[in-house]
């Protein structure tokens, strides 16, 4: 066989799996897939389309094998995971499905790790999934908001968990040395026959348990709130910095024409309803936003202070 | 979808903290109905009675506009208005093609509020019989023609 005959092969596979796919039948696509790969190992797309297949059948650490190949191989097409997205609206048409290829790529890998609970990783691969998403207006883009959300709360749980874990270690330590210092100072007084001075011994020492236990609960509260924020902090951010739609602080905020903001996600999820500007119900299209990069720093800056989501 | 639990839960939050004058929240059970007594200001028809409010979210929510219909009850009966129903529905733009999803419970209350506060026509809407008899359980099911805005 040539290598125009098998590259055609591989395309004919990728259609009978296409056509699994669509009736739900993902282990039929995901042979039909593997032959296409057999055929031609080079095309990262037969890899993120047997990659979703895995990834709907639960089948995590073999959607991220596939991603991963994916990956390489877009690379190899000098389609880097660091892609700029400034940069992603000069690509040529031509190379669009390789675009959108690297998206699920990463977006699947993402989530395969989110799914395996490897959040640091998972966080990585969803941030470089956000750009294209945007580029393309993929509903993907709340799913990423919320994941990368999610990642970031676990991590700092972990964080959170281990510290805590040492302070209550610490703070064992230090009882069992105050209570250790209290008893070889009763010892001493028994000796020297002045047991009265008992009372005041214990009183001393009962003060300085209570105050140590004080001061490690006052840094369990402070530790709480860096790793969690504030959740008044939240409810007291500027209305400037809420979106209208979700009531949430701004992530990724576009402006329309007539100067409203929203976040993108959501105003996107109400566009592909209805093509209007929720402020205003003039008319209103994707192509219409650009970011809104002031209010985008601003609510930033508010999170970094009140919020601090990653350790 | 997680943002309707979230936005809810921050809607429910601000009402808790206290609501605009005539709105009271009688309960919000597990986020997704609303029942919300509202009240018109003095000078209306409808002085000195309060009227209740059910709101049922979607997991659309707010993409997809709420359920919005008035509920009788013992002392709370249903508002006669040239635009309510005998059963509770109501006809308004905002609960249907003119919802958009930065609207809330909140506004759509005072719009209902000022709907009500506005009118001075002692009656039910024209069709109010025939409409009765066939209308679905849900007010939302109904396709309304907003015809008049005068009122």
């Amino acid at each position: 066989m040539t290598t125009k005959e098998k590259l055609r092969q591989a395309n004919d596979y990728k259609y009978a799996g296409n056509i699994s796919f669509h009736t739900k039948n993902y282990t039929q696509a995901m042979e039909q897939y593997s032959k296409a790969i057999i055929c031609d190992p080079t095309n990262p797309v037969y890899f993120t389309n047997r990659a979703l297949c895995h990834y709907l059948c639960k089948e995590l650490e073999l959607t991220e094998v596939d991603c991963t190949r994916a990956i390489e191989l877009l690379r190899d097409c000098g389609f880097d995971a660091d892609t700029n997205p400034q940069t992603t609206s000069e690509v040529p048409a031509a190379q669009k499905p390789l675009m959108s290829s690297l998206l699920k790529a990463q977006f699947y890998l993402g989530m395969s790790l989110f799914g395996q609970e490897r959040w640091r990783a998972a966080i990585k691969h969803l941030k470089a999934a956000y750009p294209l998403c945007r580029h393309f207006n993929d509903p993907k883009l709340m799913v990423i908001i919320d994941s990368v959300r999610i990642c970031e709360r676990q991590l700092s749980q972990e964080v959170y968990e281990r510290e805590t874990h040492e302070r209550a270690q610490l703070h064992t330590l230090l009882m069992g040395l105050l209570n250790k210092k209290f008893r070889a100072s009763c010892e001493l007084k028994r000796e020297l026959h002045c047991s009265e001075e008992y009372d005041s011994l214990k009183a001393k020492y009962e003060s300085n348990v209570a105050s140590l236990t004080d001061i490690f609960s006052q840094v369990n509260e402070k530790k709480k709130k860096e790793h969690f924020g504030d959740p008044n902090a939240l409810e007291d951010a500027p209305d400037y910095l809420i979106d209208p739609i979700s009531l949430d602080i701004f992530r990724d905020p576009v402006i329309t024409r007539t100067g409203q903001t929203y976040e993108r996600a959501w105003l996107l999820e109400h566009l592909a309803t209805s093509k209007t500007d929720p402020m205003t119900r003039g008319p209103l299209y994707a192509s219409d936003l650009v970011p809104n990069i002031a209010i985008r720093n601003a609510a930033e800056a508010f999170l970094k202070k009140n919020m601090n989501p990653a350790p | 979808m997680d943002i309707c639990k979230r936005r809810l839960m921050k809607e429910l939050s601000t009402a808790e903290k206290g609501l605009p004058s005539g709105l009271t929240l009688v309960s919000a059970n597990d986020l997704t109905s609303w029942y919300i007594d509202i009240t018109v200001d003095s000078n209306s028809l409808y002085q000195g009675q309060i009227y209740r409010l059910m709101f049922m979210y979607s997991p659309n929510y707010p993409m997809k506009v709420p359920n919005v219909q008035f509920v009788p009850d013992e002392n709370r009966p249903i508002p006669i208005h040239p635009h309510i129903y005998a059963n509770g529905h109501i006809c308004l733009d905002i609960l249907g093609d003119g919802w958009t999803p930065v609207q809330n419970t909140v506004s759509v209350c005072l719009s209902i509020q000022s709907m009500l506060a506005g009118n001075h026509t002692n009656e039910r809407p024209p069709d109010n019989d025939s409409y009765v008899r066939s209308a679905p359980k849900y007010a939302q099911d109904s396709r309304f023609i907003y015809h008049d805005d005068s009122v």
